[in-house]
């Protein structure tokens, strides 16, 4: 009932919003029931599931999307999920804001609730073709990427094998993690990720209210 | 049935691309090239392909076809045998040259800076073939969004990871990750 009282209120405050959001839900409601119907049971998607552009979901590995995740327009990329061998398990939490995220998947990739992401690079391999083509396939190791609740990961960043991220931690623009974990609540920033700012001292110091 | 459709394209591709490019005496292809998405070649420079090499994107993504530009008439682009393109993008001024069993994904190559550091941008003069040209050597590895700027020679089975910006030449061997580029050790 609240739910639905929410939305009225949401129809009269910006009515425009509710607008745009009505096509991205039933687009949403096509891609559930194209997956469901396509991947035999290998794909799951969550029920609310707000779609502003394509979804592309390839491969053989299982793939599960959460709740309440809404994908926004990108100008250059769309969500992109590959799973690259039949093992490959890419978990997705609830509420998540996927736009332009390009996952790549040999060994298992989680995401957790409520993360914001644009145009990001998650790869769990280094290089993605030679795990694909049986010609090629030697010496490339997968390592699993975790990445918790909470966490921002800002545009055109990239992700790459045996990285974590811990619950509301953030991830600066261009920049890349690899082979390493960071805690909770940290910055982290530079191509490869340097030593991580702790957020709380960050906000403590509030320079732009000076 | 899929591969043979995949077979049946590739072959349509490389019969449309013999066909536009059949004037041009500066565009020399190997045997058994595989077109699994479009190859385009622009410039008045020379680009040469080896036996046995493959031209594709990876599957199902909105990534773009596999790009050799030459932006002069002695521009030259040569690319060894076994070598596997995928949405690479090449654009060369003086030399790019490519050894056998390299593989490039989604990265770029330029062996120019293509304008000059003062307001007028002209194209830069102090540039020569001898200091700006590419050279990447055997089993080389270049991973997606990594960067392979001017002068740079990359020594045999160097694995370039994602992301990377390499700025300078490094010896055979070296796993190469950051911006710029810097060697690490792989655990």
């Amino acid at each position: 009932m609240s739910k639905l009282k929410k939305l009225l209120q949401l129809l009269r405050s910006q009515p425009a919003t509710l607008l745009t959001m009505l096509p991205a839900f039933a687009r949403g409601c096509f891609y559930i029931v194209l997956y469901r119907l396509v991947s035999r049971g290998r794909v799951t998607i969550g029920f609310p599931f707000f779609c502003y552009t394509r979804v592309r979901i390839t491969g053989r590995g299982q793939v599960r999307i959460g709740k309440g995740c809404s994908v926004f327009i990108n100008n250059f990329e769309r969500l992109h999920i590959q799973t690259l061998t039949e093992d490959a398990k890419v978990i997705i939490g609830g509420k998540c804001s996927l736009g332009g995220v390009t996952i790549r998947c040999a060994d298992r990739i989680r995401l957790g609730n409520r993360i914001l992401a644009a145009a990001v690079l998650i790869q769990d391999v280094p290089f993605s073709y030679p795990v694909l083509s049986s010609e090629r396939r030697d010496g490339i190791q997968a390592a699993p990427i975790t990445i918790s609740d909470h966490v921002w990961l800002s545009g055109r960043s990239v992700v790459l094998s045996g990285s974590s991220l811990g619950e509301g931690s953030v991830l600066g623009i261009c920049s890349l993690l690899f082979q390493q974990s960071i805690g909770a609540d940290y910055l982290v920033l530079g191509n490869p990720g340097r030593r991580p700012l702790p957020i709380a001292n960050l906000l403590k110091m509030r320079t732009h209210e000076k | 049935m899929n591969s043979f459709a995949t077979s049946l394209f590739s072959r349509m591709r490389l019969a449309l691309f013999r066909l536009i490019h059949r004037k041009n005496p500066r565009i020399r292809v190997g045997e058994g090239l595989r077109l699994n998405c479009w190859l385009s070649i622009k410039g008045p420079g020379t680009v040469v392909i080896g036996d046995n090499c493959v031209v594709c994107s990876l599957p199902g993504s909105t990534a773009y076809m596999t790009t050799l530009y030459t932006n002069a008439p002695d521009a030259r682009i040569t690319i060894g045998n076994n070598v596997h393109l995928v949405s690479a993008r090449f654009s060369s001024r003086f030399e790019i040259s490519v050894d056998d069993g390299v593989l490039v994904e989604d990265a770029s190559l330029m062996d120019t800076d293509f304008h000059t550091l003062d307001i007028s941008r002209r194209p830069p003069e102090d540039e020569s073939r001898e200091t700006c040209s590419i050279a990447i050597g055997k089993d080389v590895y270049i991973g997606a969004r990594a960067f392979v700027t001017k002068g740079v020679a990359l020594g045999d089975g160097t694995q370039v990871y994602p992301g990377a910006v390499v700025q300078k030449s490094w010896p055979a061997q070296t796993f190469l990750i950051g911006n710029p580029a810097k060697a690490f050790r792989p655990q």
